[in-house]
């Protein structure tokens, strides 16, 4: 599997890693395109569920930041 | 509550067998809140049966639903459909949920998910623990409110033993003497005379020593029509 192959699924906190990230945006940061960031009001929302909903549908990795 | 623990994805994979249509029920009541077959296990039962069967080369199409009540054919009635429709029925209720679900639909092949384990609470956030044996003549009212029959592991009507050590059980330390419990409480509340009364040998037919139970509540009964 190559790098671009890879499909990762981020679980961001509203308050601080969503934040980061869009702040990141703001100041043209870049961040790999195999990333595909989805927004949650709290890291403390993030079930098993979401999880397995993600690896279910074709997610190689999940990462949670918050 | 009833305690159940889930069995392993491993054996319920092969309880599931070769079937492709399987349908996940959960228990909207005791199991739920010992979180092992509520709606939220069963949904994550289903996801993770469906990946499993998927990287074993033959996905299997597992949906998941959940009832308030398994042990009740009246709230099984309310997904009649999609029990006839399964190739097998993972029930994620307690023993008595699985039955139900085998009595109420004779020609669905139903599996169990999880196993259950007792009748207890929570002590604390995680710990469940045996408070109940279900003896069918309940002796609380000589003991203070501490069960000797589910708590004591020899189930002594006049104890402690002499396997009673620092309020500790000889079967196992965690165990606490439960006959040192009753002895602490009748104490503290001024009730140690209750122990002066030797109990004889219990009947233990109004257990399960008798066979299978069965309650028949004449005032609770519908009236036979006649014809």
């Amino acid at each position: 599997m190559s790098h671009t192959d890879l499909n990762i699924i981020a679980y961001c906190c509203e308050h601080c890693a969503y934040a980061a990230a869009d702040l990141a945006g703001g100041l043209r940061m870049q961040y790999p395109p195999e990333i595909k960031i989805v927004l949650l009001p709290c890291t403390g929302r993030l079930d098993v569920l979401a999880v397995l909903h993600a690896f279910e549908a074709g997610a190689d990795g999940v990462l949670t930041a918050g | 509550m009833i305690v159940a623990e889930q069995k392993s994805l491993d054996e319920m994979k092969t309880l599931i067998g070769e079937a492709h249509n399987v349908l996940v029920v959960g228990c909207g009541t005791c199991v739920t809140v010992c979180f092992a077959g509520g709606s939220r296990e069963a949904a994550i039962v289903a996801a993770s049966l469906r990946m499993a069967t998927k990287l074993d080369g033959d996905a299997a199409a597992v949906s998941d639903v959940t009832v308030q009540r398994q042990c009740e054919w009246e709230y099984l009635d309310e997904i009649a459909e999609q029990i006839k429709a399964a190739d097998v029925v993972l029930s994620l209720g307690c023993g008595i949920g699985v039955q139900a679900i085998a009595e109420h639909f004779p020609q669905t092949w139903v599996v169990p998910g999880l196993n259950t384990s007792f009748m207890g609470l929570p002590t604390e956030q995680g710990i469940w623990a045996e408070r109940c044996a279900a003896c069918g003549d309940c002796l609380l009212g000589r003991t203070g409110g501490i069960c000797p029959i589910a708590r004591c592991s020899k189930s002594l009507l006049n104890g402690p033993c002499g396997g009673s050590e620092d309020g500790h059980c000889e079967v196992n330390p965690d165990i606490p003497c439960a006959w040192q419990l009753i002895y602490d409480r009748l104490s503290s509340l001024g009730r140690l005379d209750l122990l002066l009364d030797i109990q004889p040998p219990k009947n233990w037919k109004a257990a399960r020593d008798g066979g299978p139970r069965k309650i028949v509540r004449e005032d609770l009964r519908l009236a036979v029509e006649e014809e």
